[in-house]
């Protein structure tokens, strides 16, 4: 993604995340777009936490979403269907969960995305 | 140095207003943390043409580099390679020294700071056991001295090359007195170390218990393998083998990583295993007793987790060579795309068993050698395609289901891939094949019994592993 694409999402996604940082390793590959300060729905601790989206093939394909390691529910565990996902030399928890997609609403995109903490209320 | 791009300026005001001294403030205390500079051996070669052409006087240039940031060291990791063009340079403007253009200095440092890295001089004097000299020792102090506080909390510093040796100073936050250079590592078909002259190991003492594979692979094999860290990720069908083999070679730091306990399937594969270890005991605590038995003074530190937890990472950081054994495509992916981001060699093994009607109908496996400055696994191996057949058919947490047929395994073809493995980690470390091995793959047929080597293809240019070559820890963004 051209470094202007980048820059017009992180926007976007700033104006309705709060934050939204360039973090893209290289250019010529997919934009990795940090949010420092996501909110997360009840009962899903902490909040605000920080998530990493991945934007590979986008708008055709829904972004990769993943957060931050210490995120739990009520029970002290992490949701379900979680595994361990490397990404910029870091450990994040990324997440299996189908939800329907089209468009290229990169906001929308991610709000689906918290939709799966909804579901799973712990 | 003067007129710096604003952003760096702004970079070297507040580094200023932190540390409330001077850039000439130096208090004596001894180094706590020591220095490595990991290159790969394509980028030093060029390096090394630059500064050891002496035909029209001493040469120099700027390695940017990264940062892989160790308990108790700095890794700098070589990214790109600035030679000082011959029109930024100011011949015998001030006697033998070598002078250059500040704006020279300002855009290699402008550079580094876009890449979130660190710049380091580099020259040479064409001589072994380097000294830097007066002339050296003032120029770092009137540069480096400034660049450490604008570059800060990363240090920055000077190498200067000798003959297989190397000296280097280096400056974190204004002063020099905190960081020892400790080696230059290369990393290519052989992993060379190049020692700082005031940091060369004591004498070795050979080791009674390797004096035949000594005899058949070099006399200098024992002390480099004693000296270098392995960490093995995964060490259950393929892994055990090659820890094992790792022991008994003589390598001196094995790391295995794998959160897993024994179970009774395990048994049938699982080399050093016993049958009071099913339900009890942590594949990595099998590993540890097995090097144990061989040699008391193998370093074993296991890592009871699964890659990429905060801890696996650390501990991988200081490896020499990490070798993968995983089952699972999506892992084999995040340890490539690991060692490419801290230059550390790959060694992969995979092996993959199809059985119809109660049949062996297919045995192929690999063994994969990866190095900085080559393709690695996600250029022509791990494909779009074979990923995404993963995640629809083996999703992550597949192995994990009770319900899950397990993979067909066969003990000795694990071995046979293993043993490869293991003389391809010999190879990076003694250098014995001479040069004839290095970055292939060895492709394996368990029906046929063919072990046949080939080329790697050429690199993708849109890989995304490879776009990270040499970026180290993760950004500073991310905290």
């Amino acid at each position: 993604m051209e470094l202007g694409d980048r820059k017009m999402l992180a926007r976007r996604l700033a104006v309705a995340f709060g934050k939204a940082v360039d973090v893209t390793p290289a250019d010529g590959q997919p934009a990795h777009i940090l949010l420092p300060s996501i909110r997360l729905p009840e009962p899903w601790k902490p909040s605000p936490t920080r998530a990493l989206t991945v934007w590979e093939g986008w708008p055709g394909i829904r972004p990769q979403f993943v957060i931050d390691e210490s995120v739990v529910g009520e029970t002290g565990e992490p949701p379900r269907s979680n595994h361990q996902v490397y990404l910029l030399d870091q450990s994040w928890r990324g997440f299996s969960f189908n939800f329907a997609f089209s468009g290229d609403d990169p906001v929308r995109a991610v709000q689906l995305w918290l939709a799966r903490f909804t579901a799973e209320r712990s | 140095v003067t007129s710096w791009p604003r952003r760096v300026a702004q970079r070297l005001a507040a580094a200023l207003r932190r540390s409330g001294q001077d850039a000439h403030d130096v208090v004596s205390a001894p180094a706590t943390r020591t220095v490595d500079l990991r290159i790969a051996s394509s980028l030093f070669d060029q390096v090394r043409a630059h500064v050891e052409d002496f035909r029209r006087g001493e040469e120099a240039g700027f390695l940017v580099c990264s940062v892989s940031r160790l308990d108790d060291r700095d890794i700098l990791l070589a990214r790109e390679w600035h030679p000082i063009p011959d029109s930024a340079i100011e011949r015998r403007a001030h006697g033998s020294v070598l002078s250059w253009s500040a704006q020279f200095n300002s855009s290699v440092l402008q550079r580094a700071v876009d890449l979130d890295a660190t710049p380091v001089l580099v020259h040479s004097h064409g001589s072994a056991a380097p000294r830097f000299s007066s002339d050296d020792r003032a120029k770092e102090r009137a540069l480096l001295g400034a660049f450490s506080r604008i570059v800060d909390p990363l240090p920055t510093g000077t190498l200067l090359l000798g003959r297989g040796d190397a000296a280097g100073s280096f400056w974190i936050g204004g002063r020099n007195d905190r960081l020892a250079f400790r080696r230059l590592v290369i990393v290519g078909p052989t992993i060379d170390s190049w020692d700082a002259v005031s940091a060369r190991p004591d004498g070795h003492m050979p080791r009674q218990r390797l004096a035949r594979q000594t005899v058949a692979i070099g006399p200098e094999s024992d002390e480099k393998l004693g000296a270098a860290v392995v960490a093995i990720v995964g060490v259950s069908g393929g892994g055990s083998h090659v820890f094992q083999q790792l022991t008994h070679q003589g390598v001196g730091t094995l790391i295995p990583i794998d959160d897993q306990v024994l179970d009774e399937t395990n048994l049938g594969r699982h080399v050093g295993a016993q049958a009071a270890d099913i339900d009890q005991t942590l594949k990595t605590a099998i590993a540890k007793r097995l090097a144990a038995g061989v040699d008391p003074l193998i370093r074993v530190s296991e890592v009871n987790e699964q890659f990429p937890s905060a801890r696996t990472i650390a501990a991988m950081k200081g490896a020499d060579v990490v070798v993968a054994c995983l089952d699972r495509f999506d892992a084999r992916e995040a340890v490539n795309a690991f060692c490419r981001r801290h230059l550390i060699p790959l060694v992969d093994i995979g092996m993959s068993i199809t059985s119809t009607s109660e049949r062996l109908a297919k045995a192929d496996g690999q063994v994969i050698v990866s190095l900085p400055g080559e393709p690695c696994l996600r250029c022509f191996f791990l494909t779009d395609a074979l990923l995404e057949w993963e995640r629809e058919h083996r999703p992550p947490g597949y192995d994990q289901n009770p319900d899950a047929a397990g993979d067909p395994q066969v003990v000795s073809m694990n071995g046979v891939l293993a043993s490869e493995a293991c003389n391809c980690v010999l190879d990076l470390i003694t250098g014995y094949s001479g040069g004839e091995r290095g970055a292939r793959q060895w492709q394996y047929g368990g029906r046929s019994g063919q072990l046949e080597r080939t080329d790697l293809p050429s690199r993708w240019p849109g890989c995304p592993a490879c776009a990270q070559e040499g970026h180290g820890d993760a950004p500073a963004a991310l905290g």
